[in-house]
Formats: structure tokens, sequence, C-alpha cells
């Protein structure tokens, strides 16, 4: 397990977006939380105005009909049954009359509490001196009084109040909720945010070390690759499949220049050692040499060109002159132009067409290809022998076979000799720069196809198919 | 001839004057396309050879417009070698002929003198006729000192071609373009063996030699080396 240094993680974006979480839900939660909180105390306070008034209807149809003695004696036994209910008579004039007008904080005034209910309908809130010890006896008691003043009689106004200690001790429990609440999220959040990020930045930072040691050199390194899909997984696959089509790459460049340094140091030096003999050289030995060396440097051309034009082939961007191409008409034309090399060499060339067959394509590089496929068979089909050129129609391509009946190529060979300048051993010393299949590899790649070697018993036998052309032909 | 070279590389076009001078032509040169447009005004020019890729006005616009202009001086293209996929443009915005850079300075002098008798024989011949060769082109037969000599139809045409061409140099690629029609410098020896059975006919049992070999070249078919 790779860890982390802590810089790290606090810097992290998977930290700071779990941070950014916490609190986008912290302030969901608190609006939820608020909403929840308000209507509930509004519905509680309606519930005490409803008792209020459920009791100011009772106690007015008490006085009315057993009169101020009696209704006097009801309030102070209602008193003791209920202390967290509130009893006052007044008179018009706002003077408290009987009951626990007494029981009012210093600071509120009862005259200035019956004068200001006229603007709300009767409805007041005002506060009590709450006895020592009370508070923990009943629940409900409370200093803050929801009440309501009404007319009973002639000069005679009734207050009812209860004590709102509920919906007091509820605004506080739900308060109290609500930032325990935040705080435990904002505890988790950071504990989450901390262990997340350390989980991912530790996968990251893995592939960041690699990165590091791949770009000082060390190509065969690979990032770690877990069984799972995820797209950790996934990333890392990709990224090592990149790495292994880089390093095969860096291989084949490797390759190729190892062999142009190996392959025109011989021309080079040969045409070295003739410029220094002409320097020496009387007049009339000139020509010979001068004539030599230019063939020499020809041929260094023709090789540069050759892997100049391979290169731009594989480049894949070459497709301006494609356009449908008539394979049989192709071949018919090579078979011809191969003809005389073929019968001097004693090799029978012979063309088995049954099929007309239309490829995408561009013509002269098709052309260029498959003669380079001819040229090998014929050259390396030793006197007697036999070269087929074939033409087959599949469902989706046209199947091109040259058949030999040369040396053929050894199997763990066969992938090898499409490479620039790979020659076999036994073919080192005969003509050729060692790119004519290479040349045909990049052909057929810019082609969508690919170029299959097989065994002739005896010889080789070049498969190619060749995607064909959509419309019909 | 007169020829205008339009190429921007100066060392490039140095080469390409002094060899063309040699050759015994009168040679002018110009950096880029505007230039080229102005010279194209002089109808005394019996050729263009013209680089592909030109700083401001490039080498196939240029052409075009000297085509528009209703110029049907022969031009030859010049293309470094990954344009070389831009052939059928630049044949296509009018050029006669196309060479691919890096190329052998035999191959460009071959090229343009080819296209320069193109250009001057546009008359139809029926006939052609080399030292004592004679081909006569609509019974397709070819006779030397009066004996009939039978020919296969594509080695009719590699004669005709070299006899179009008499006295001249042309390239393996210039016959394979002519006769095959296919577009590539072939590396083997396939026309080679073609002009030795082509040689086997004419020349074989008559004392004077009429297809040279060229070292390096081509071939080239005349009365004397």
């Amino acid at each position: 397990m790779y860890w982390v240094r802590q810089n790290n993680v606090w810097r992290s974006t998977t930290f700071h977006l779990g941070l950014l979480f916490m609190v986008l839900f912290s302030a969901s939660f608190l609006v939820l939380g608020g909403f929840i909180y308000r209507q509930t105390l509004v519905f509680m306070e309606q519930e005490v105005q409803a008792l209020i008034q459920l009791e100011l209807n009772r106690s007015r149809q008490f006085y009315l009909e057993r009169g101020e003695e009696s209704f006097l004696g009801e309030i102070d036994e209602q008193a003791e049954i209920d202390p967290a209910g509130i009893y006052i008579i007044l008179d018009d004039a706002c003077q408290g009359l009987f009951g626990g007008y007494q029981r009012l904080d210093e600071d509120e005034s009862i005259q200035d509490i019956c004068t200001s209910a006229s603007d709300t309908d009767g409805w007041v809130q005002f506060e009590l001196q709450i006895p020592r010890g009370f508070r923990a006896e009943i629940p409900e008691w409370d200093d803050n009084v929801y009440a309501r003043i009404i007319p009973i009689a002639p000069n005679r106004q009734l207050l009812y109040g209860r004590m709102g200690g509920i919906i007091d001790s509820m605004r506080q429990v739900i308060g109290e909720a609500m930032a325990w609440g935040v705080a435990a999220m904002a505890v988790l959040a950071v504990m989450g945010s901390y262990l997340m990020a350390v989980s991912i930045a530790g996968r990251l930072e893995q592939i960041n070390r690699i990165s590091q040691d791949i770009r000082h050199g060390d190509l065969s390194r690979r990032m770690p690759q877990g069984h799972g899909r995820d797209e950790f997984d996934r990333l890392a696959g990709n990224l090592n499949r990149m790495l292994d089509q880089i390093q095969s790459l860096m291989e084949g460049v490797r390759t190729v220049s190892d062999a142009i340094a190996h392959d025109l140091r011989t021309p080079l030096a040969r045409l070295r050692t003739r410029l220094e003999r002409l320097r020496e050289a009387q007049p009339g030995e000139l020509e010979e040499d001068v004539e030599q060396s230019i063939a020499e440097a020809d041929s260094m051309l023709a090789t540069f060109n050759a892997l100049l034009h391979i290169a731009q082939l594989e480049a894949g961007s070459r497709r301006s002159d494609f356009g449908k191409v008539d394979m049989r008409a192709l071949l018919v034309d090579i078979a011809e132009l191969y003809e005389p090399v073929a019968s001097d060499g004693n090799v029978d060339l012979r063309l088995g067409l049954n099929v007309a067959v239309h490829v995408n394509g561009d013509r002269n590089l098709l052309f260029q290809a498959i003669c380079n496929l001819v040229d090998n068979a014929v050259k390396y089909t030793p006197r007697g022998g036999r070269v087929q050129l074939e033409l087959h129609r599949r469902a989706q391509v046209s199947r091109l076979v040259v058949a030999d009946t040369g040396p053929g190529i050894p199997a763990e060979e066969r992938s090898r000799v499409f490479e620039r300048f790979y020659r076999l051993d036994a073919h080192r010393e005969s003509e050729g720069n060692g790119l004519g299949l290479s040349l045909v590899a990049a052909v057929a790649k810019l082609h969508d196809s690919k170029v299959e070697l097989q065994d002739n018993q005896p010889g080789l036998r070049v498969i190619w198919d060749l995607p064909r052309s959509r419309n019909r032909s | 001839m007169r020829i205008l070279v339009v190429e921007d590389d100066s060392t490039m076009a140095q080469h390409i004057v002094r060899g063309l001078t040699e050759a015994g032509h009168d040679v002018d040169h110009v950096g880029d396309g505007r230039d080229m447009l102005r010279a194209a005004a002089d109808d005394s020019l019996d050729m263009f050879v013209v680089d592909r890729m030109l700083p401001g006005m490039d080498g196939l616009s240029a052409i075009q417009a000297v085509r528009a202009a209703g110029n049907q001086t022969p031009v030859l293209i010049l293309s470094a070698l990954g344009d070389v996929d831009d052939r059928v443009h630049g044949l296509r915005a009018g050029g006669d002929d196309y060479l691919v850079k890096p190329f052998a300075f035999s191959e460009l002098v071959a090229r343009i003198e080819a296209l320069a008798r193109r250009a001057t024989s546009r008359e139809i011949n029926t006939s052609l006729q080399v030292g004592g060769l004679y081909i006569d082109l609509l019974a397709r037969q070819v006779f030397r000192e009066e004996i009939e000599i039978d020919l296969k139809p594509r080695e009719f045409q590699l004669l005709e071609y070299l006899m179009r061409n008499a006295g001249h140099v042309v390239t393996r690629a210039m016959l394979l373009e002519a006769v095959w029609h296919y577009h590539f410098d072939p590396q083997t020896n396939v026309i080679d063996v073609h002009i030795s059975r082509l040689r086997q006919k004419i020349d074989k049992g008559f004392e004077q030699p009429l297809i040279h070999t060229v070292r390096g070249i081509g071939y080239v078919l005349g009365a004397s080396e």
C-alpha cells in the first residue's frame, strides 16, 4: 500500500470535493430543518391558541350562568389543577381585579398588556415570574405566556393564558438537534473526505510515480492494474496499452536506425574507397570508377527514398489517390510484366483468375506492392519451379495468392520479414535492400488489410485479403 | 529551349539552372509563384519547371493561374517526397509531368526533353523511322532493312515510345509509365528484361545496334551512340 504525504491529502481535489459536498449537504439539512422547525412552532402555537379559546368560551359560559362569585371559586380550583393556566379578571379600564395579575414579571404591567390587546384581536404575550423550582416540576412551566383577553360582562374582561413552556422546549430541542447534526456531519465529512482522498490520491500517486520513472527512461514499467473493472483499472489498462505501443514504436525506430547504419555503411565505405582510388587514378581509368560510384550513390538514394516512402505510407494519410481498382486487370499486367523475367529464370509463372474483383485502393501502390511479392517469388524460385498468381472472390474480400516453390521462409521468421532491412541469412548476399516486404506491409495497412505468409509445401504462400469495393463490381 | 525554373530553395535552384544550362538550354529562374505569373507573360518560354511548395503563392495555384490565362506551355512539377500522393492533383492542376525530389539529374533532363518533344510533335504520325528501322503505327508493323519483325503488343509499345524519343534518354520509370501506365520507379530488372527481349528482335543479326543502354539512367534509341 502506498501512503501519501499528509499535505498532499489536504490539497487533493478529492478532499476538497468531500468538503464541498459537506457544505452543500449541511446547507440543505439546515433549510429542511428550519422549515420543519418553523412549521412545528406554528402548529404548536395554534394548538395553544385553540386551547385558550376553548377555555375562554367555557369560562364565559360559566361566568354568565353562575355569576362572578362562583366563577372566582372556579378559577381558584382550576389554578390548582392546571398550574400552567392563568386567569385574570379586568374591568373596562384595564385594571386587574382578580386572578394572578400579581404574578406578572416586574417589567410587565397588566394595563399596558390589556391596552395593546385591542390591536391584536385580544391576543397578547407576556412574561411571568416563575417561583424557584417550578420549572423542573412541570415541564410546561415557563415565564412566557400566550393569552387572550375577551369581554365577558359589562365592565368585565377575562384574560386566560397558558404558559408556552412546551413550545420553548421544542424550540430548544430542535435547535440543539440541528446544531449537533451539523457538527457530526462536519466531523464525518472531514473524516470521510480524508479517507477518500487518501485512497484515491494513493492510486493516482502510484500512477504519477510510475509515470515519472518512465519519463526518466525506464520504459519497462507498467501501471498496477487490479482485477476490478473500475475507472482506475481501465485507466491503468489504457495507459499500459499506450506504453506498450510506445515501447514497440521505439524499438522499431531503434531497429530501423541500427539497420540503416549497418546497411548503408557498406556502400558508403565502398564509395569512399572508389573516390580515394580516383584521386590517384590516371585520366584514362576514371570512367569505370565514376560510373560505379554514381551507381552506388543512386542505390543509396533509392534506399532512402524507399524508406521515406514506407514511412509516409505508414503515417496513413495517403488516400487521396484511392479509387476503384480492377484487380484482375492489375494481375494480368503484373503477370505480363514479369513473364520475361520468369521465363529467363526458367520459372513457370501462372495466372489463375476466373473472377472479376474490384477493390477500393491506390492502383499504383497495389501494383508496386504486388510487383514486390511477385519479384521475390520469381527471384527465389529455383529453375524449373513455379509461381502461381491467383485471385479469389470472397464475401467481403478479394483474396490474392502468390505461391511459389522456392525455399520458403521458416515459420519463426515469417513475422520478422516485414521489418525494414530484415533479410533472411540465405539471401543476404543477393541484390535488394530488404525493404520490399516492408513496403508491402505498409501498403496493406493503408488498405486496412494484412498480408499473411504460409507454408506452400514446398515454398512460400502469400495471402492478401483486400476489402472489396463497396459498390457492386 | 527557354526554360523557367520556379524554385524557392536557392541551392536547389542553382543546381537545376546550372545543370540545364550545361545541357544547352536557356534558363531563367524566379523564386515564387507571383514572379512566375509575371514571367509567364513572355510567350517565348518553352517550359516551366515548378516546385510545388512555394512561398506566397504555391506552385499548383500558380500553374492553375497560368493555365487559366490560356497559356499551354508544358509544365514539369517538382515535389518533395511527402507530397507524392498529390501527383494526381498536380497533374489535374495543369502539370504535364511530375518528378519527386530527390531525383537524379538525368531523370529531370530526360523528362524535360520528352515533354518538349511531346509539345512540339502534336501532329499525328502514322509512321516513324530511325536509321533502317521503320514502324507503321496504323498497321502495327515493324521493318528493319525491309525485313518484317514480329513484335508482341507490349514490345511494339516499348519500341514506339523509344522511337518517338529517338536520340534521347528515357528512364525505366518513364517506360513503365508510358507503356504500362503505372507510376513508380522500378528498382528491379523487370524493364531491362523487356528491353533485352526487344533488343533480341530489333538488333540481333544487324551490324548496327539501335537500342543502347545508358548506365544508371535508362535507354536511348538511335543510329549511333
